[in-house]
This record gives structure tokens, C-alpha cells and sequence, in this order.
């Protein structure tokens, strides 16, 4: 996974970019790879491989990229990949129909933060576009919490 | 319930946050974009509150013998959902699983209890308690774990399979009370001894009327009465020679056993002296409590290491009778249990080693050197060996090849031949 990130970033980048980004990431997926058996080393190995993609985002200077959607979904899946490798690594061993739980859930996180990061982006876009979508999204958040706020204040019902 | 944090915590934790300075460092939303699941993660994981778990463990019986598998049941009971929790049963030594899985990962629904059947082996004699189970839950998220121990441990011992002796080494001095030896005196008993002329007194019934007719005057036969003998099995624990798997100490607990069993078994009053770091003695006595208490003491020998000399003054007068047979088991590697044993010897004790040869566990190097060390240490057990029987006391050597019944033969031979010598 983490060398697809990097394969992925490399095609991406710009030709004076992709040393630097592969130089990087080949660093991120040994340090993942080593993270299997050095749990410490996975804080590095992270923070490599997004080391890659800022040196893509300073080097080719988007607006506003849209794939580091892409970049945060592939993290968390390396990082819970890692975990699940450790345990797998263990003398534990799941009983017979729960072994698909957990690269399921991995899917399912995976997903989760492609959509989280999109919304983080989505909002960024917003802001910096600053036009009548950042006006509805205030009132939006303006409304919702009043909402909170009614539903604090509310007694118990009779 | 222990709470620990996953490594994964701390890296996620660390990156959310680093990234999150980076993107403002760098005027850059999409490093917040890249943090903004790393941190919900975190959040989301640190808010695991421990799930209440219990743990019972039940074994079918509390005495087994080597080779024996045992039906064990470990039981998990949850009053909340717990998306993975892992249960393992401690195993002991000298027992090992033969079916089932253990550790185990479970998912359990609220409210429910699981049974999780075992087979455990014993594979090897001991004293043991088993019962302990851990347990180590975890959420969804999987940053946070709660470990745990439950104890529900209860004795178990496992008992030394006797090998099958056909016959035993016959005491030189027999004792008062009725047992199966053929004592050496004569008086009443099965065993014809021999025939002599015929004394006021004699039993009518002894009177040999063959050889009476033969010499014209009254010949009455003799025999051998049946008697029992008080054995003390000597254990040397002073030292061992192991391997990972297997040791002497093993060798000479199952050898003990095997020898004081069936002694018992001949209604023999049988003792045992544990010549050790830590010394441990039963007086001699006969039937099935004593071998229950002869086997548990023996469960509880182990080597302890020790620099302190002893001899056999350290042993209780009583737990040594004059007329007793010693059966020394032991594997001729501490001074200490080497003059011991001479120096029952020397006190006039019917004396039989039966040495359980270290050489198996021996690795000996490949050099030349190496080779000529062992030629010498071998040389200097044969002379041991020599000295032994040089005083009187038949050694017979256990190892790989040679069975318990096999060394005793050669004791026997040995006993047969050294009384020729004495006469």
C-alpha cells in the first residue's frame, strides 16, 4: 500500500518533483515495512511518506489538491495494515468466521477518512472561494447550533 | 482491566499533530485534510472505557499421569459488547495443548458467555497449578486495549509413568515382618532351603520321608520364610544435566518412581531421601499412602542451586535403618551426592547406584581438544564407577538405550557374583 502511494505520487508529480517524492516515499515504505516488527517506527514512516506528497505540494504549488483526499485514505490504511499485521504476527488467533472482520473494517476506515478529508477540503474550497456557498454554509453552522443549544437548554420531558 | 495504548495511538496521535503544525506552517489545507482522520481516530480511540469481563476455568481432575490429556474448559462472560477480546489459559510446564485454540480471539455479543474447550496433555511429570487466564479486549478502533488476569489456578499433579519391572533387586538383609522376599535365614516359609536331622521340637510336618528312608534317621526339611525389606531410594538433586526439553532430574524422578512402586507393590517399606540443595526425606513405610506420599515428594524435587556442603549427617538417623537397601538415582556429576553415597558405603549400607548417564545431553565440541576432554571426563567416570564397586555397591548405568529392568539385571548379576566373591 505504501508503495502504491509512493507509485501513485510519482506518476502525479512533476519531472523535477519525483526524485524528491520517490527519494522520500522509498524511505516512508521501508520504515513501514520495518514498522511491522518496530511499532515506534510507524510515526515516521507516516510522517515520510507525507513528506513525499509536501514535497510534491511545494514543488508543483496547487491551488488546492484534491488528492490529498487520496493521500489520508492511504495512510490511515497503511497505519491500520501495520496494526493488523502485528496481530497477526501474535500466537492469537480469531475463531473460525470473524478473520474477515478486520480487513473489512480496514475498507470501512479507509473510506471514512476519504470522505472526512474531502469534507476538510470541501469546506477549504469554500472558504477560499468565499462567494454565497460560505455565506449557506455559516448559516448552516449558525442553525445547527442553535439546534444544540435548544436541545441543552430543554427540560425533562413530562 | 489494565489499560494500554496501542503503538498505533502514539504515531497517530504524533502525525495528526505535526501535520496539523505543518499545514499551518505551510498555508496548506490538504496536510489538515491528511490530519483531520488521524485525529478523529485518536479521539474516538481514547474514548474506550474498559468492558467487564469475567473468566472461569474448570478442569476434569486434579491428579493425572504423564502422557494423559485432560478436558478443560475455559469460560468468558461479557455484559457488553466486545468487538475482539482475546482469551489465553496459561499452560504450566509439563503440559501442552493437544486440541483446541489457545489464545484465542473472540467477538462476543452483550450479555454473552462463551465455553472454550480444551485438551491439554501432560508430557511431562510435575506439581503444577493451573488456571490462569488472560485476557486482552479491545474496541473497534483497536488504539486502546485493556488487559487482564484472572486466577482461577488449582492444583494439578502430574504423575511419573512407572515403566514395567519383572523383578528387583533382592535386599541382602531382609526385616521381621511377613513380606515377598525370600529372607536368607531359615525358618517358616515356602521356599526350600535345605534338610537336617530331625531335634525334639520339629513339626511332624517337616519331617522329608524320602531322605528319611533313605538315611534310616529322621531328616526335616528347611526353608526360607518370606519377608519384607525396607528400601530408601536415594535421589541425587544436587545437579542435572538438561536440555531444553529433557533433563537427568526427569530420568532419575521416573526411575524413582518406577523402583519405590514396585517395591511397594511387594509390600517393601519404602523411604526416601531427596539429596539436594534442599533436602527432603519421608521414613520408610509400605502401602498406597505412602506411595501417594512418595510420588509427591518426588513432584517436588527440583535442583535447587546450592553451595553448601552436606553429608550424610544431614540426613535423619530414621530415615536411614541399618539393614536397609539403598537405591541411589542419581547422575554422578555433584561431589557432594558422590560422597554421600561412599560414605554409606563405608558405613556398612546395602548400597545400588543407578546412574542416569548425562552423556545424552551432552554437546561436545568438534575440536581435537574438545574430544580429548570428554575421552578424559568418560575416564573419570568409569573409574567412579570402578571405586563404587570396588566397595561393593553394583552401578548400573541409565541411558537411551538401556531400560530401568536392563540396569537392574546388571545389578543382580553384579549382587550374584560379589557374593560368590564374599564367600
Amino acid at each position: 500500500m505504501a508503495l502504491g502511494t509512493v507509485l501513485w505520487l510519482a506518476v502525479v508529480a512533476r519531472s523535477d518533483a519525483v526524485g524528491v517524492v520517490v527519494g522520500l516515499g522509498l524511505v516512508g515504505a521501508a520504515l513501514t515495512g520495518a514498522a511491522v516488527a518496530v511499532p515506534v517506527l510507524l510515526g515516521p514512516a507516516l510522517a515520510a511518506l507525507t513528506g513525499a506528497y509536501v514535497a510534491l505540494l511545494v514543488i508543483d504549488d496547487p491551488p488546492l489538491a484534491t488528492r490529498a483526499a487520496g493521500v489520508a485514505m492511504a495512510l490511515v490504511v497503511v497505519g491500520e495494515l501495520v496494526g493488523w499485521a502485528r496481530e497477526l504476527i501474535g500466537a492469537t488467533r480469531d475463531e473460525p468466521g470473524n478473520a474477515w472482520r478486520r480487513p473489512a473494517w480496514i475498507a470501512g476506515v479507509g473510506m471514512g477518512a476519504l470522505g472526512l478529508a474531502w469534507g476538510v477540503l470541501a469546506v477549504a474550497d469554500l472558504a477560499r472561494v468565499q462567494g454565497l456557498a460560505i455565506e449557506a454554509v455559516g448559516a448552516m453552522a449558525a442553525l445547527a447550533a442553535l439546534l444544540v443549544v435548544r436541545r441543552g437548554t430543554a427540560g425533562p420531558e413530562a | 482491566m489494565t489499560r494500554a495504548a496501542d503503538a498505533r495511538l502514539g504515531a497517530y496521535a504524533v502525525f495528526a499533530a505535526g501535520a496539523l503544525v505543518a499545514a499551518l506552517a505551510l498555508r496548506r489545507t490538504e496536510l489538515a485534510a491528511i490530519a483531520a482522520p488521524f485525529a478523529l481516530l485518536v479521539a474516538l480511540g481514547v474514548r474506550a472505557r474498559p468492558p467487564r469481563l469475567r473468566a472461569w476455568f474448570e478442569l476434569d481432575r486434579e491428579r493425572a499421569l504423564e502422557g494423559d490429556v485432560l478436558d478443560a474448559t475455559v469460560t468468558v462472560r461479557t455484559d457488553q459488547a466486545v468487538d475482539r477480546v482475546e482469551v489465553g489459559l496459561a499452560l504450566p510446564d509439563g503440559l501442552e495443548l493437544a486440541e483446541g485454540r489457545n489464545p484465542v480471539a473472540l467477538r462476543l455479543a452483550n450479555g454473552e458467555e462463551r465455553e472454550l474447550p480444551l485438551q491439554l496433555r501432560c508430557v511431562r511429570w510435575s506439581s503444577v497449578e493451573i488456571g490462569e487466564v488472560w485476557l486482552r479486549a479491545r474496541d473497534h478502533i483497536g488504539l486502546v486495549r485493556f488487559e487482564g488476569r484472572i486466577d482461577r489456578r488449582r492444583p494439578l499433579k502430574i504423575y511419573p509413568t512407572a515403566e514395567r519391572l519383572r523383578s528387583l533387586v533382592s535386599p541382602a538383609h531382609t526385616q521381621a515382618t511377613t513380606g515377598s522376599e525370600v529372607a536368607r535365614l531359615r525358618g517358616e516359609g515356602l521356599e526350600f532351603a535345605d534338610t537336617r536331622p530331625f531335634v525334639p521340637g520339629d513339626r511332624v510336618r517337616t519331617i522329608n520321608w524320602r531322605a528319611t528312608a533313605r538315611r534310616g534317621a529322621l531328616v526335616v526339611n528347611e526353608r526360607h520364610p518370606e519377608r519384607n525389606a525396607d528400601v530408601v531410594v536415594f535421589l541425587d538433586s544436587f545437579a542435572e544435566a538438561r536440555t531444553s526439553d529433557e533433563g537427568t532430574l526427569e530420568r532419575a524422578v521416573r526411575t524413582a518412581a518406577t523402583v519405590a512402586g514396585r517395591y511397594l507393590e511387594r509390600r517393601d517399606r519404602v523411604g526416601l531421601v531427596a539429596f539436594g540443595g534442599i533436602l527432603r526425606w519421608l521414613e520408610p513405610g509400605g502401602g498406597l499412602v505412602q506411595q501417594y506420599r512418595l510420588v509427591d515428594a518426588l513432584l517436588e524435587t527440583g535442583v535447587e542451586f546450592s553451595y553448601a556442603w552436606k553429608d550424610v549427617d544431614v540426613i535423619p538417623a530414621r530415615t536411614l535403618p541399618p539393614r536397609a537397601l539403598v537405591v541411589a538415582v542419581t547422575p554422578l556429576l555433584d561431589e557432594r551426592s558422590i560422597g554421600a553415597l561412599l560414605d554409606l558405603r563405608g558405613r556398612g549400607h546395602d548400597l545400588v547406584v543407578l546412574e542416569v548417564s548425562p552423556e545424552p545431553f551432552l554437546e561436545p565440541g568438534r575440536d581435537r581438544s574438545d574430544l580429548a576432554a570428554l575421552r578424559l571426563w568418560r575416564l573419570q567416570r568409569a573409574e567412579l564407577r570402578a571405586r563404587f564397586e570396588r566397595l561393593g555397591a553394583a552401578v548400573a548405568t541409565l541411558d537411551d538405550d538401556v531400560t530401568i529392568e536392563e540396569a537392574l539385571e546388571g545389578v543382580r548379576a553384579y549382587r550374584r557374583h560379589a557374593r560368590l566373591v564374599q564367600r
